[in-house]
């Protein structure tokens, strides 16, 4: 039984898929998306826990698949994992609900401490959004797993 | 566009790809071992040593990356024609891009200190042209073995300047005055003491003090 499930999204074949051999030893379920294009593709047919996703990509980079993905499928946690990335776009990143923007290269026991973390956000925003959503406040259970909740 | 801007521009895009490049080198000497941690102790005589060969690699990544973060602030610089900035955050950014310079020349280059934070606005080229022509200078008529510390001060109008602190091995061969004299000496302060700084010997003569204007 794997732990839980992430899309790595990155156009740099050689790393994306070293990095999916190795996760895969520690008992990650993994996939790859080597464009913004095909995760979204991959996102509709089987949401993964986390997504983890480079930011410059040609076509859809990757704050626009962090972007749709927020909107789409709040659930999904976003870690955004870049060489490319300046102080402006980690803001933007943050400011759109990304969990952690790490730069690369990144050691991999960092890499998957953040991932879990990740996942266990995911986990227990899903458990609180579930109470409110038992007690018929679909309101409040759609806030929590998008994060943007407003004050009442 | 003029030239800084574009070579800025150029420089800042490669960093990025070195970055990509070291990646894949870490995610695969990972693997490597990973890979031998999974056959366990049977069958490879030189496992300690291979694993001190992965180390290493895992070490001189982080040391190229540590590198390319520095150069890729450095091909920003031109960006702004003039910029706020801590002068502290400045020196230890030349102490990564000049340790060649310390290398080669066998003289230590620190950043000192200071209590307080010390903010320069200037053109942020210059003051780095300005640093790390000074530490040019400087390495050869200092000799091996010595230290030139940098310091971020203030000066007695509360404004930032430079320390250069010279720590020589045998303060006797260590001639400040004579630097004074130098031809060199003085077209760098031709160069810079017009636009950009004033350059002054401490009064004890072991130190200079950049004045930033």
């Amino acid at each position: 039984m794997k732990e839980f499930k992430v899309l790595m999204v990155d156009d740099e074949e050689d790393f994306v898929r070293t990095l999916d051999e190795r996760m895969q030893m520690r008992n990650v379920d993994t996939s790859v998306a080597l464009s913004g294009e095909e995760a979204m593709k991959k996102l509709e047919e089987d949401p993964p826990d986390v997504l983890l996703v480079d930011l410059k990509m040609p076509g859809m980079d990757g704050m626009e698949v962090l972007r749709r993905a927020r909107e789409a499928y709040p659930g999904v946690q976003v870690v955004m994992l870049t060489g490319h990335g300046s102080e402006a776009d980690e803001a933007e990143a943050r400011r759109l609900g990304v969990f952690d923007y790490l730069r690369k290269p990144v050691p991999l026991d960092q890499l998957m401490r953040t991932l879990k973390a990740a996942y266990k956000k995911k986990i227990e925003q899903a458990m609180v959004a579930a109470s409110f959503a038992e007690e018929g406040d679909f309101e409040s259970a759609r806030e929590i797993m998008t994060g943007n909740t407003k004050k009442k | 566009m003029n030239e800084s801007l574009f070579m800025g521009k150029v420089t800042a895009a490669m960093t990025h790809e070195i970055k990509n490049v070291l990646a894949i080198i870490r995610e695969s000497a990972g693997l490597a071992q990973d890979l031998l941690a999974m056959a366990g102790d049977s069958g490879f005589a030189h496992k300690e040593k291979f694993l001190r060969v992965m180390d290493k690699i895992d070490k001189q990544v982080e040391r190229g990356a540590e590198i390319v973060t520095r150069l890729n602030t450095f091909a920003h610089v031109p960006d702004h024609e003039i910029r706020r900035e801590d002068l502290s955050s400045v020196l230890d950014e030349m102490l990564i891009l000049s340790h060649k310079l310390s290398r080669l020349s066998g003289v230590n280059f620190t950043v000192g200190k200071g209590s307080t934070s010390v903010v320069l606005e200037a053109d942020p080229m210059k003051t780095r042209m300005t640093i790390y022509r000074l530490l040019e200078f400087l390495t050869p008529l200092v000799g091996k073995g010595s230290e030139i510390q940098l310091k971020a001060m203030k000066n007695s109008h509360g404004l930032p300047s430079l320390g250069l602190i010279i720590k020589t091995a045998s303060l006797e061969n260590f001639c400040i005055d004579g630097i004074l004299a130098d031809p060199e000496w003085n077209s760098l302060e031709m160069e810079f003491g017009s636009e950009n700084a004033a350059i002054e010997p401490s009064p004890e003569r072991d130190s200079f003090v950049i004045h930033f204007v």
